[in-house]
């Protein structure tokens, strides 16, 4: 395996020494695993409920209002359901909700009272204040966190995919491979993304799908690019060429001996690729174009905090999240071209 | 003894900006069943050239096999199928590079790599593969091997790199093996190692070793026949004793020149031939050696020499046109 390689070893140890890109690292991985579990730590939706004598767990399974004595087959308000009559004349009867009970497109505006709008500063009940529809803002942060993430995840896998395989077919194959390939990049370099994207969202209808697709038909041009140039490099290596002489097919030579070798520009370009996309989701939501509403995005909360520039929570929490996601992967990213670096140098010094 | 690989008049030329220059002309030689053929010449001779072309290993985007055979087991090279030239590399014919360092993979692991070829060529059974390989290092002298077969190449020394090449090669059972300058990037200790090897190697498994050097000394004392490459051409060609003891060709005689002698005390500063190897765009009308030959006439300027002897030593010289012609 290529982790058990003595170089691979060292840079992973340079890398943790390294201890601001490190811990960053830590810190991005730990709080990406807690927001997917984020239903069950911020969520409207009860973890157990205890009715007349039975346990029932909603987040689970499906249970209609009349299973709670409603009269209605869809899915009940639980927070309406724990004050009806019938539900809290038995202290016996309980709902056990979230640590933070708010969903992400759950507004409380039946809980405000008569002088007090949307969106409200941060207090007691909601730490970070809410947004201009009562919506509880940390929730929706916490939400937009994996929802971006994720897209930046997928997105990069996509982007490495397209990117190896186009740029590593240019690079091995050379010649008029490379030149025809090149020339149709540098069309498709040209043309404006954020027109593409307008155009793909009018056409099929603003969808995560549609925005993922779109962005990865951009995003791997960079990465060919650096892969390209690797495989031109390495296809004259001279292990390359011994492997030939040894009768190893094109394919194998391309995946066991070039491929591995090539790896390190494409390791120390992914933390930077990962900026590129949660900014550039930020970015699109903030201008409206991103994951349709009501999903929940950072770029949409500083979209709603520039309508209304006294709801400082509103820019200020969002931007401030943004930022140090930013910061910390850009650390990650200068850990990781270190470690990757022969020279013993740090750039902390 | 019968031919194993024959070259019959083989010329290459390279392919650049629409025109053809020949890097290889008219190549004649055979490798007899057992035998070390050593080929020697200065850098840029076109040894190694010679030694890609025998598989079809140089680009045929850049080279084009311009005209002649390569006739391996009488059957002509030039007009194998793709499938038929993967199972002569690495199957049939075998190779040993010059730098250990470079021509094993960095990142992959011993073992990982020397199976390769037995696995592709022979069976997939990577079990027996492994013994196999197990056995061969033993043979070429490595020890604690399982803890080398589980070692990256940067963790081994040169000397052993190459012995593992050696065995690398010898995993399919080539009938040729091709050897291109194999000691030149180690120590000279080790290079004699490595060729005591090569010779043991080549008895037991009677295999042909096509030896590739630009050190005369060392192949003199290895081969038995040699061939003097100068220029993209076979300058002197024939059996070890008859080249080194009688050398007939001007430039065979000043790569002799060059040697030092072990034992001479004489203080004189060691021959060497002026100029160097033209490139193959700027090789010279008539003899490719005259501009540096010291025995250069009028007619070498305009005509180019065709080969002329017998079989155990022929040269391409005018000094020695008029008797006996004989292509070989």
């Amino acid at each position: 395996m290529i982790f058990l390689n003595p170089t691979t070893r060292r840079r992973l140890a340079k890398f943790q020494k390294n201890r601001r890109a490190y811990y960053s690292f830590l810190f991005i991985l730990a709080t990406y695993i807690i927001s997917l579990f984020a239903p069950f730590i911020a969520n409207d939706t009860p973890l157990l409920i205890k009715y007349k004598g039975s346990f029932y767990f909603p987040m689970l399974s499906f249970h209609s209002e009349r299973v709670f004595g409603g009269n209605q087959d869809t899915e009940p308000n639980y927070k309406k359901l724990r004050k009806t009559e019938n539900f809290s004349e038995s202290s016996q009867n309980y709902i056990v909700f979230p640590v933070i009970s708010y969903g992400y497109n759950e507004n409380h505006l039946d809980d405000f009272t008569e002088n007090e709008f949307p969106p409200t500063a941060p207090d007691g009940k909601h730490m970070l204040g809410t947004d201009d529809r009562g919506r509880d803002v940390f929730t929706r942060m916490f939400y937009g966190y994996r929802i971006s993430m994720t897209f930046s995840i997928i997105l990069i896998f996509f982007e490495v995919i397209i990117g190896v395989v186009i740029g590593g077919m240019q690079g091995y194959f050379a010649g008029y491979v490379d030149l025809t390939v090149q020339r149709l990049i540098e069309i498709l370099s040209s043309i404006p993304f954020l027109f593409m994207i307008l155009i793909m969202g009018s056409f099929f209808g603003r969808s995560f799908m549609i925005l993922l697709i779109t962005y990865a038909f951009f995003a791997w041009i960079g990465i060919s690019y650096y892969m390209r140039g690797e495989f031109y490099k390495l296809r004259n290596a001279q292990f390359v060429e011994a492997a030939k002489a040894f009768g190893i097919p094109s394919h194998k030579i391309i995946f066991r001996h070039i491929l591995p070798n090539a790896m390190t520009p494409l390791v120390t370009f992914l933390p930077f690729s990962l900026i590129g996309s949660i900014s550039i989701l930020s970015a699109l939501d903030f201008l409206g174009y991103g994951i349709p509403a009501p999903n929940p995005s950072w770029g949409e909360l500083i979209g709603q905090g520039r309508e209304r520039l006294s709801a400082w929570w509103l820019i200020g929490f969002p931007s401030f999240a943004l930022f140090s996601i930013i910061q910390l992967t850009s650390f990650v990213g200068e850990g990781l071209r270190d470690a990757f670096d022969a020279k013993e140098k740090n750039s902390l010094k | 003894m019968t031919d194993l690989l024959r070259l019959e008049n083989l010329s290459v030329h390279l392919l650049a900006n629409h025109s053809s220059i020949p890097v290889l002309q008219d190549i004649n030689f055979s490798v007899k069943e057992g035998e070390i053929l050593a080929v020697v010449g200065e850098s840029g001779c076109g040894k190694s050239l010679t030694s890609l072309a025998l598989t079809r290993l140089l680009p045929e985007k850049v080279f084009s096999y311009h005209s002649g055979k390569i006739l391996f087991q009488n059957k002509n090279v030039l007009e194998f199928s793709e499938t038929e030239l993967y199972s002569l590399r690495g199957g049939e014919i075998a190779y040993i590079f010059q730098d250990p360092f470079t021509s094993l993979n960095p990142i992959k692991k011993i073992k990982d790599q020397i199976i390769e070829p037995y696995i592709i060529h022979i069976s997939p059974n990577k079990k027996e593969a492994i013994e196999k390989a197990e056995s061969l290092l033993a043979k070429v002298g490595i020890t604690d091997i399982k803890d080398r077969m589980e070692a990256y190449p940067g963790q081994m020394s040169g000397g052993i790199l190459q012995r593992i090449s050696i065995a690398m090669s010898l995993m399919c059972n080539p009938k040729l093996l091709v050897a291109d300058e194999p000691t030149s990037a180690l120590d000279v200790t080790i290079q004699s190692q490595l060729v005591d090897l090569l010779m043991e190697i080549r008895r037991e498994n009677k295999m042909s070793i096509l030896f590739i050097s630009h050190d005369i000394g060392l192949v003199s004392s290895i081969s038995d026949r040699i061939i003097i490459m100068y220029a993209g051409q076979i300058v002197e060609s024939g059996t070890v004793d008859s080249v080194m003891d009688t050398p007939l060709h001007p430039y065979t005689t000043a790569l002799l020149g060059a040697i030092p002698t072990i034992g001479d005390f004489s203080h004189k500063r060691l021959d060497s031939i002026p100029g160097i190897v033209p490139a193959p765009i700027d090789f010279p009308k008539g003899c490719h050696f005259h501009a540096r030959c010291t025995k250069a006439m009028d007619i070498c300027k305009t005509k180019n020499p065709l080969i002329t002897g017998r079989e155990s030593q022929s040269v391409r010289c005018f000094l020695y046109e008029g008797e006996q012609t004989k292509n070989a």
